[in-house]
């Protein structure tokens, strides 16, 4: 088992107390509890549509639970009003499926979106986006380039450095690594373990990939319909399988081997 | 049809003073109507974006106020606000609006959710993201508005002269009185050249802004 970092008696940065949520009358979430240990890499693996995007976003309160709570930063997401919630995605790195850069801005104005709102100075600004780009390995050329002008699997890294912008103590990532080819796909991971083991951020890491959540993830989250299946270690997840669901899962990569 | 033709210009070269004096006017009121119709109808686009509700109600009333026939909207509104160039601004504008509101409303309505979720997921406050992504994302359909917009507002604007106000018009409205044919005509032509010039102009405008980041 990987070692479990985060520093001792420090609070975990995110608990979810059985809770529900629905878009219609089928809940998504079904008494779901959890709670995400500080600065470990938690991947979440499923389904699609078994609610990973929806536990999400639970956690910077773009979804609101029906019943039970969603505890971020010692702080409830439910009970925030608009400028507190504000505040409270401020500090959370958030890498949206499907990237999400914004198109009219260049890469530079893209990575210190966060910082720009907060009207941080021009200089200080570039040096950081300078920074920034440096750390998720793409040249300060692309700078001034448009979204557009990028490469599939550099937006990925453009989007990586955006959500690390104001070095948050804690990611969000959903699919970040999706529509890029397999190589450029274990160059970021590679990139998203330097960047964790240096700065150690909580990483809530959300995959369709089995590999990926077993590489990536000191430990796995697997849901199916809405619920916890399984949680646990890598090697845990691999050697003891709850159900036979799980090891489906698991049983995939073997055969792709 | 040459006598004709030198007949016009020997009026532009004669009373130069006249047509452009009628010009600066038309100019005017063309650029008036624009302006109000572009920061009201921006307005009304932009809280259409908001909430469906508005949206049916503007609409309703926007596309209403552009299918009625210009001599009755000016006939009907000089009995409220009489001769001359407020009656003529205020149809104007409103002929203008329909494009602007609809313009802004989809302009703003078609940004990819992805790049809405991003903002909203990295705390961006309402008014922060109407500047700085609502806005510029729909900016070149608003753009788009008010080029189609400004052309018909400049067309549209020769008609003011039959309530009394100025511009181009006028010569047409003269020669038409007076069987002058070629006053007609040379009114005429300037009113459509003008609008070609503003659509050159603003077209060139609209790609300066938005070649680069957009597809
Ligand atoms: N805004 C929404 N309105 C209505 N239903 C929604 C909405 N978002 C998600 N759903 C539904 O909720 C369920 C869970 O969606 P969610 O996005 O959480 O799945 P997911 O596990 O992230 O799937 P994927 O792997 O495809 O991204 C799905 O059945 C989906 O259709
Ligand atoms: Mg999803």
């Amino acid at each position: 088992m990987k070692n479990l970092a985060g520093a001792a008696g420090e609070p975990p940065p995110i608990i979810f107390r059985e809770v529900t949520a629905a878009y219609g009358a089928e809940p998504v979430l079904d008494s779901f509890s959890l709670e995400v240990l500080p600065g470990e890499i938690l991947t979440v693996i499923g389904h699609s549509g078994c609610g990973k995007t929806t536990s999400l976003k639970l956690i910077n309160g773009l979804a609101r639970a029906q019943s039970g709570s969603v505890t971020v930063f010692g702080q409830e997401v439910g009970a925030l009003g608009p400028k507190q919630l504000i505040a409270l995605r401020r500090r959370i790195g958030y890498v949206i499926q499907g990237v999400g850069l914004f198109p009219h801005l260049t890469v530079w104005k893209n990575i210190t979106y966060v910082l720009d709102l907060l009207r941080e100075e021009r200089e200080q600004s570039r040096q950081k986006a300078l920074s920034l780009l440096g750390l998720v390995g793409l040249e300060p050329e692309l700078l001034r380039r448009f979204p557009r002008e990028l490469s599939g699997g550099q937006r990925q890294r453009v989007g990586l450095a955006r959500a690390l912008a104001f070095s948050p103590r804690l990611l969000l990532m959903d699919e970040p690594f999706g529509a890029v080819d397999g190589i450029t796909r274990a160059q970021l991971q590679r990139l998203l373990l330097g960047l964790h083991r240096d700065l150690r951020p909580t990483i809530y890491f959300i995959t369709h990939d089995i590999g990926e959540a077993l590489a990536l993830g000191d430990r796995v989250l697997v849901m199916r319909r809405g619920r916890i299946e399984q949680l646990g270690p890598p090697a845990e997840i691999r050697e003891r399988p709850a159900s036979d669901y799980v090891r489906q899962l698991t049983d995939t990569i073997i055969y792709k081997k | 049809m040459l006598d004709l033709a030198r007949e016009v210009w020997r009026l532009y070269t004669v009373r130069t003073d006249f047509f452009l004096s009628l010009l600066g006017q038309h100019l005017y009121l063309s650029a008036v109507s624009i302006a109000i119709a572009f920061f009201l109808g921006g307005a009304v686009g932009v809280a259409c974006a908001r909430n469906q509700a508005v949206k049916a109600v503007s609409m309703a009333v926007v596309n209403f106020l552009y299918t009625i026939p210009s001599i009755a909207f000016f006939g009907v509104l000089i009995a409220f606000t009489g001769i001359g160039d407020t009656t003529a601004i205020i149809v104007l504008s409103a002929y203008a609006l329909l494009p602007m509101v609809r313009n802004t409303c989809t302009g703003i309505s078609n940004i990819d959710p992805d790049v809405m979720e991003a903002a909203a997921g990295m705390g961006t406050p309402p008014l922060a993201l109407l500047w700085r992504i609502q806005l510029p994302l729909a900016l070149p359909m608003i753009l788009t508005g008010l080029r189609n917009m400004s052309v018909m507002v400049v067309a549209t604007a020769g008609i003011a002269a039959f309530v009394g106000a100025g511009g181009l018009g006028v010569a047409i409205w003269r020669g038409i009185t007076t069987y002058n044919l070629a006053m007609a005509v040379a009114g005429s032509l300037l009113i459509a050249f003008l609008a070609l010039s503003i659509d050159f102009l603003l077209g060139i405008w609209e790609k300066k802004f938005t070649q680069r980041w957009s597809s």
